[in-house]
This record gives structure tokens, C-alpha cells and sequence, in this order.
């Protein structure tokens, strides 16, 4: 049968009716998206292979559990979230190497190296952010969730969605108007003759 | 409305998110305050680069493993059930077939683990003990036809484990019955009812283990397929001077005592 055809629902009904390849199609449709959010969460490759396992088969059990009320992607996200979230209280805080643990997304000929510099150090202040606010802009501005969808994802009101996401922005726009005013000082101490500086 | 008030309403009208009255106010207010210009030019800056991240996508490997963990979980031996039928993940340990033939070999294992200098780097890279073989051949004779024979068509990933683990320090759960009836860490009452719920042992902690300090106390085992291989799936505590419970841990030793696996 071909189950790349069927929308969300129906796998899930037909997994629960007892064809589990339902469910494996399901996770092929969901498993990079959930890797992605678990990477972005824990800020390591293999940390968040082991999350996207351990998720998915947290799915297994309580996929059953999904009324239909939200999108499935949203419920989804939601359990994701919170077992991330449940991963990072469990582990010790150290300081994450970003630009070590980041994989490789492979040749970007279109920008230039400059233009990577600056999503790096975005990528990097994005793991310094609490977990909350990471999440929020993760949700918005990567993934391109809806207020209200993120709203129901965090179980937060949407109040809080807007103020979170306004904050997190704020720190990262913060941050890179440091990094550019370093990089502007930088080049103003090379490119000035000695003899013109102080 | 003043500049404060206008940043705090920026972020959403990038979204367009705001009410109209509210989104008007921002651009009568942006049309006078070049710094509130530059702040909203900022804002947008930001939600383009986040933008423009590239995703991320699991290895093929990776997603091969993902495929094998759900495949094995959905096979005939797993087959789904309703939520509320399911066994919880720690009572897998509370099969009749616990000995002191698993018990041997796999905290014998673990042991030499948590005495391990090299402790955090990972297990799989790490030499490990060999079991004596007297404990080997009593394990096969377990397995190939001993009376506690056990149900071995069920398989076990690390994900499982880290799982397992998980689940085991959430609910510190009553100790399982053994065959008597009688529960196997009868002692737990005692414990501590907050474990630690950090999972790694750190090495210091290795060093006061090593220092006959702290004990290790085997809740349960099981045989299960990990990794291509059987394995004993073993849950235990770790206890310190004072017989209190310091935290859960879950191990996968092969049937020669070699540590493959311990829960992160």
C-alpha cells in the first residue's frame, strides 16, 4: 500500500488498527523536522540522534493519545519539546562548543564567508538563549509556526509567545549589532595608519 | 506612544501580528524615529538569518538506525498496544529469568566501569573486562537451555536504554518481585526518595566507588538482543557509604561481561 499518499490522520489510524508500516511512514515524514528542533535544542549532533529515537519511540506509545484537536505536527513538536526540554535538566550544565558540535550543512557558494560568520554567531547566540526563548524563535522564525501553534506547542498564552519572541529577537539583534561593531572597530585598527591613531 | 513602547511592539509587526490601530501607531512612530528605524531594520536582519539557516538533516546512518529502533519496536514481539495495556518500561526487568549468572557478569562489568578513569569517553571505545569464562559457560547453559530460559525475540537500542534509565530515576519505582515474592532491594525503603537525577557518573564519584564507598546493587536483568548480539540488559543502583540511593542506571553487557553500552 502506498502510505506516502495518506495525510497524518490516516497513518495514524491505520497504525492503530494494526499496520505498523503506517507508523514507520509516519516517522520518515516527521524525523528531520524532529531532529532539527532536537538540534537546535541540545546543540549536538549525536545527542540529538539519540533524542529523535528516543522520541519517535515515545510516539509509539502515545501517538494513540492524539485527538486531532491540534495538527499532528504540533502535537508532535509538543511531546518533542518537552522530551528535550526533560533531556537538558537531566544533563550537566557545561558549555556547549557550538561551532564544533554544528555539522557540516555543506557548500554554500551563494554567501559569502562573511554572511556565514554572521549566521554562525547567530546560530551560537541562539544555544545562549534560556531554552524558553530558544524555542520560541526556533518555532517562528526556522520552522515558520503560527503564534497560535506555538501558543498550543509550549502551552503558553499567546501573550507570552509574543513577548518571549520579541526578547529573543532583541538578544539576538543585541548581539549582532557587538559582533558588528567589533568587526567595524577591527578593520578601523587595521586599515588606519599608525600614525593616525591615538 | 514613546520609543519604549514602540520596541516592544516591533517584533510583532514584523509579523504582522499586531492590530491595526497598534500597527499604525508603529509606522507613524518609525516615519519620525530613525533609531527605532534602525532597531526594527535590526529585528528583520535577525529573522532573515535565522531564516536562512540551513537545515539540518539527520545522517543516513543515523536515520538507518531510527528506521532499525522503530522497526524492532513494531515487530510481531512489540506489536502495539493501548497506552494503558503497556508494560512500564522498568517491570521488563521483572522476569523470572534474574540470576546470579547475569548478576556475575554484568555488575562485574559495570564495576570495572565506574571504576574507570577514563569514565566519559565512550564506552564503546573502551577496553572492557572479560568475564571469567566459568561465568560464560554458565550463561550459555542459562541461555541455550536452562530452566530460566527467557523470551529473546524482543531487541533493545540505546535509545531504549537512555530511556529505560530515564524512566527509572522519574519514578523511582518499587524494587520488582522476584520469584519468592519478595522484592529484591527490600532495603529501598530506606533510600533516599530523591535520587540524583543526573544519570552520568562523574569521576569523582568513580574514584569513591573504587574507594569501596559507594555499591552498586543490581534492581534486575534480562536478555535481550542489543546491537546485533545478545546481551544482558541490566538495571542497578548505585548506592553511597550510607546505603542510600544515589541514582538508577541501565547497562547492555554482552554475555561475556564486556560493558557495550551504559545510559547517558
Amino acid at each position: 500500500m502506498a502510505y506516502d499518499v495518506l495525510n497524518d490522520r490516516e497513518l495514524i489510524d491505520k497504525y492503530l488498527a494494526g499496520e505498523t508500516a503506517a507508523f514507520s511512514e509516519l516517522v520518515k515524514r516527521h524525523q528531520n523536522p524532529i531532529y532539527s528542533l532536537a538540534f537546535r535544542v541540545v546543540g549536538r549532533a549525536e545527542e540529538a540522534e539519540d533524542l529523535t529515537q528516543e522520541i519517535f519511540i515515545r510516539l509509539l506509545d502515545k501517538v494513540s493519545m492524539w485527538r486531532g484537536e491540534a495538527k499532528f505536527s504540533t502535537w508532535l513538536y509538543r511531546l518533542a519539546l518537552n522530551h528535550c526540554r526533560d533531556h537538558l535538566r537531566r544533563r550537566r550544565p557545561e558549555t556547549v562548543e557550538v561551532n564544533e558540535s554544528l555539522p557540516s550543512t555543506g557548500p554554500d557558494p551563494a554567501k559569502g564567508a562573511e554572511t556565514r560568520e554572521v549566521r554562525q554567531f547567530i546560530e551560537a547566540a541562539m544555544m545562549e538563549l534560556p531554552i524558553d526563548f530558544r524555542a520560541v524563535i526556533y518555532l517562528r522564525d526556522y520552522a515558520g509556526f503560527s503564534y497560535n501553534e506555538i501558543a498550543s506547542i509550549l502551552e503558553i498564552e499567546l501573550g507570552t509567545v509574543k513577548s518571549r519572541l520579541a526578547r529573543a529577537r532583541s538578544s539576538l539583534a543585541g548581539a549582532l549589532g557587538a559582533l558588528r561593531g567589533a568587526s567595524r572597530s577591527d578593520r578601523e585598527q587595521i586599515d588606519t595608519p599608525g600614525h593616525l591613531r591615538g | 506612544m514613546k520609543c519604549k513602547n514602540i520596541r516592544e511592539l516591533l517584533s510583532t509587526y514584523i509579523d504582522d501580528e499586531l492590530s491595526q490601530a497598534d500597527a499604525r501607531a508603529v509606522e507613524k512612530h518609525l516615519r519620525d524615529c530613525a533609531a527605532c528605524a534602525e532597531a526594527l531594520t535590526n529585528l528583520n536582519q535577525v529573522v532573515d538569518i535565522v531564516a536562512d539557516i540551513p537545515p539540518v538533516t539527520m545522517s543516513e546512518a543515523s536515520a538507518q538506525r531510527l528506521e532499525a529502533a522503530i522497526e524492532a519496536r513494531l515487530s510481531p514481539a512489540n506489536k502495539p498496544m493501548k497506552t494503558e495495556e503497556k508494560t512500564p518500561w522498568w517491570k521488563w526487568f521483572a522476569t523470572p529469568a534474574f540470576g546470579a549468572i547475569a548478576a556475575s557478569a554484568a555488575v562485574l562489568a559495570i564495576a570495572v566501569v565506574l571504576t574507570s578513569p577514563s569514565l566519559k569517553t565512550n564506552v564503546q571505545q573502551r577496553e572492557m573486562l572479560s568475564a571469567p569464562s566459568a561465568v560464560e559457560e554458565k550463561a550459555a547453559e542459562t541461555e541455550m537451555g536452562g530452566t530460566e530460559r527467557m523470551e529473546r525475540s524482543a531487541s533493545i537500542t540505546r535509545a531504549e536504554i537512555n530511556l529505560l534509565a530515564e524512566e527509572l530515576s522519574n519514578q523511582n519505582p518499587p524494587a520488582p518481585k522476584s520469584d519468592d515474592g519478595k522484592t529484591k532491594n527490600s532495603d529501598k525503603t530506606q533510600a533516599d526518595p530523591e535520587p540524583d537525577q543526573s544519570n552520568q557518573i562523574g569521576a569523582d564519584e568513580a574514584a569513591t566507588i573504587a574507594a569501596g564507598k559507594k555499591q552498586i546493587k543490581l534492581i534486575s536483568s534480562t536478555i535481550n538482543t542489543f546491537e546485533g548480539q545478545e546481551a544482558w540488559i541490566v538495571a542497578f543502583e548505585v548506592r553511597d557509604a550510607g546505603n542510600k540511593i544515589r541514582r538508577f542506571q541501565v547497562a547492555a553487557v554482552s554475555l561475556s561481561g564486556r560493558l557495550l553500552y551504559l545510559a547517558n
